[in-house]
C-alpha cells in the first residue's frame, strides 16, 4: 500500500492525478516528509521540461499583466494590526445583531428539515454558542473578507472567539469542504471545515482568535487537510 | 567591453555597472522577494526572464493562442498577488511559477476536454498517433539540447507518458488508456522516468 502510494509521486509532479486522487495524496504528502522532498525534485524537474520549449508570448501582453498587478492587491504575509476605531463598535455590533438573527433562522430552518441530522443541528448549535461567547467577550471586531467571485464572507471574533458569516458559497463537488485556518505569522492552524447550506454558513471557528494575524478559507478534500492545499476563497486581516 | 576607443564613454553611467561582472544580475528568487515587497521593477524583470516561458509551456498544453495568452496573464498576476506568502524552503521561484503555470493549463484543458467528452467520444484519437504529435511537435520546440538527451536516455515508455502527461497535459488514467498500458506501470513509468530525467539533468544535487 505505502509503495503504491509513493509511486503517485510521479503523476502528481506532472499534475496527472485526477482530483480525488490528488487530494488523497497531498493527504499523503503533509505526512511523508520522503514524498516532499522527492515531489520538490520531481516539479524542479518538470519544470526543467517547461523551461525548455520557451516561446515569446505576443509583445503587448507584458503591458497588459504589468498594468494589472498594477491594480492587483497583493496578499501580505504579515497583516497589519488594525486599532479600534470609533466606527468599528458600531459596525461589529450591527454586524453580530445580523448573525444572531441569521442564526437563529438557520436553526429554526435546519431544525424543521433535517430532523435526523443530529450532527448539523450539533454544529449550528456549537455556531450559536460561539456566537454567544464572542458576544460575552464585550471586545468584538468585525472584518469583511476578501473573497473569490460572488461568495461574501464576513467575521466576528473576540480575542477569545470567532464566528464565520458566509453567503453565496459555490456548491462544493463531492465530499469537499470549506476549512478556516487561523494565520498566526506565516502558520495556518485548522480552525474547523464545514459545508454550507444552500450556499450560507454560520461556523464557530475552533481555536482562540487571539494572536492570530489573519483567517482564511480553503476548499480542501472531504475530512479536512492538517495544511492548507487548496485555492484561497476567503481570507481577511484580523487584528486582535 | 574595453575598447570604446572611438567613443570615450567614461561618464556614462552604466560603464561602472557594466564592470561589475556578472553578479549584478539578480537572480529570479531575488527578483521574486522583490515582487513579494511589491516592486513593481522587481515583477517587471521577473517578467521578462520568465513570460516566455510560462507562455511557451501554457501554449504547448492549452494550443489555442487567445486562450494560452488568457492563462499566461492569470498565471503572472497570481505570481504578483501571491508573492508575500512564496516560501522559499519548499522550492525555486522558477519551479513555482513554473509548476502554477502548468497546473492552470491542465485545469483550462481539462475544463474544456470535460465538455467535449461528453459530446464526442474519443474514438476518433489513435494513442500512439496522438503521442507521435505531441512528441513531434516538442522535438521541434525543444531548444535546449542537454532536455532533448535527457529525454532520449529514457525507455519509449517512460518517456511517452512524462510527455503526454507533461506536455499533453493528460491524467495517468488517460494516458494508460491511449498507450493502452496498465495504470499501475504507467504511474511507476511516470515516477522513475522523472527520476531519471532529475538525475540527467543534476536536479537537487
Amino acid at each position: 500500500m505505502s509503495a503504491e502510494v509513493h509511486a503517485l509521486a510521479g503523476p502528481y509532479a506532472l499534475n496527472a492525478l485526477p482530483e480525488d486522487e490528488r487530494a488523497f495524496f497531498e493527504r499523503h504528502l503533509a505526512a511523508c516528509e520522503p514524498c516532499q522532498r522527492e515531489v520538490r525534485e520531481l516539479r524542479a524537474t518538470a519544470a526543467l521540461l517547461g523551461d525548455a520549449i520557451a516561446e515569446e508570448p505576443p509583445a503587448d501582453l507584458r503591458d497588459r499583466v504589468l498594468a494589472a498587478a498594477h491594480g492587483t492587491r497583493q496578499q501580505s504575509p504579515h497583516l497589519p494590526r488594525s486599532t479600534g476605531r470609533p466606527g468599528r463598535l458600531r459596525t461589529a455590533l450591527s454586524a453580530v445583531a445580523a448573525v444572531l438573527v441569521v442564526a437563529a433562522t438557520g436553526l429554526g430552518v435546519v431544525a424543521a428539515r433535517l430532523q435526523d441530522r443530529v450532527e448539523e443541528l450539533e454544529a449550528q448549535v456549537q455556531a450559536s454558542r460561539a456566537v454567544v461567547r464572542v458576544l460575552q467577550a464585550g471586545e468584538t471586531r468585525s472584518e469583511r473578507l476578501t473573497t473569490r467571485g460572488a461568495a461574501r464572507a464576513q467575521v466576528v471574533w473576540s480575542p477569545r472567539s470567532a464566528v464565520l458569516v458566509a453567503s453565496r458559497l459555490p456548491e462544493l463537488p463531492g465530499g469537499s469542504v470549506y476549512q478556516l485556518w487561523l494565520i498566526r505569522g506565516r502558520r495556518p492552524a485548522p480552525a474547523g471545515t464545514f459545508r454550507p447550506e444552500d450556499g450560507r454558513a454560520i461556523v464557530g471557528l475552533q481555536g482562540r482568535p487571539a494572536g492570530a494575524d489573519a483567517v482564511a478559507m480553503t476548499v480542501e478534500p472531504p475530512g479536512g487537510s492538517p495544511a492548507p492545499t487548496g485555492d484561497v476563497v476567503a481570507e481577511g486581516p484580523l487584528g486582535t | 567591453m574595453t575598447g570604446g576607443e572611438n567613443r570615450p564613454r567614461a561618464d556614462h553611467p552604466l560603464r561602472s555597472v557594466a564592470g561589475g561582472g556578472p553578479t549584478e544580475t539578480p537572480s529570479e528568487d531575488e527578483l521574486l522577494a522583490g515582487v513579494a515587497r511589491g516592486e513593481p521593477d522587481a515583477f517587471a524583470a521577473l517578467y521578462d526572464r520568465l513570460a516566455a516561458s510560462v507562455y511557451g509551456l501554457v501554449r504547448r498544453v492549452v494550443r489555442d493562442p487567445a486562450q494560452s495568452e488568457e492563462v499566461t496573464q492569470e498565471v503572472l498576476l497570481e505570481v504578483w498577488r501571491t508573492a508575500p506568502r512564496f516560501d522559499a524552503s519548499r522550492g525555486s521561484a522558477v519551479t513555482w511559477v513554473m509548476t502554477m503555470a502548468h497546473r492552470r493549463a491542465v485545469d483550462r484543458v481539462r475544463s474544456e476536454q470535460s465538455a467535449r467528452d461528453r459530446t464526442e467520444r474519443a474514438g476518433a484519437r489513435e494513442g500512439a498517433a496522438e503521442h507521435d504529435v505531441v512528441a513531434e511537435e516538442v522535438e521541434v520546440r525543444l531548444e535546449h539540447e542537454h532536455v532533448r538527451r535527457a529525454l532520449a536516455s529514457l525507455t519509449d515508455l517512460q518517456r511517452e507518458a512524462v510527455e503526454l502527461a507533461y506536455y499533453g497535459g493528460r491524467t495517468y488514467r488517460e494516458v494508460a488508456e491511449l498507450l493502452d498500458a496498465p495504470l499501475g506501470t504507467v504511474k511507476t513509468r511516470m515516477r522513475d522516468g522523472l527520476i531519471r530525467l532529475r538525475d540527467a539533468l543534476g536536479v537537487g544535487r
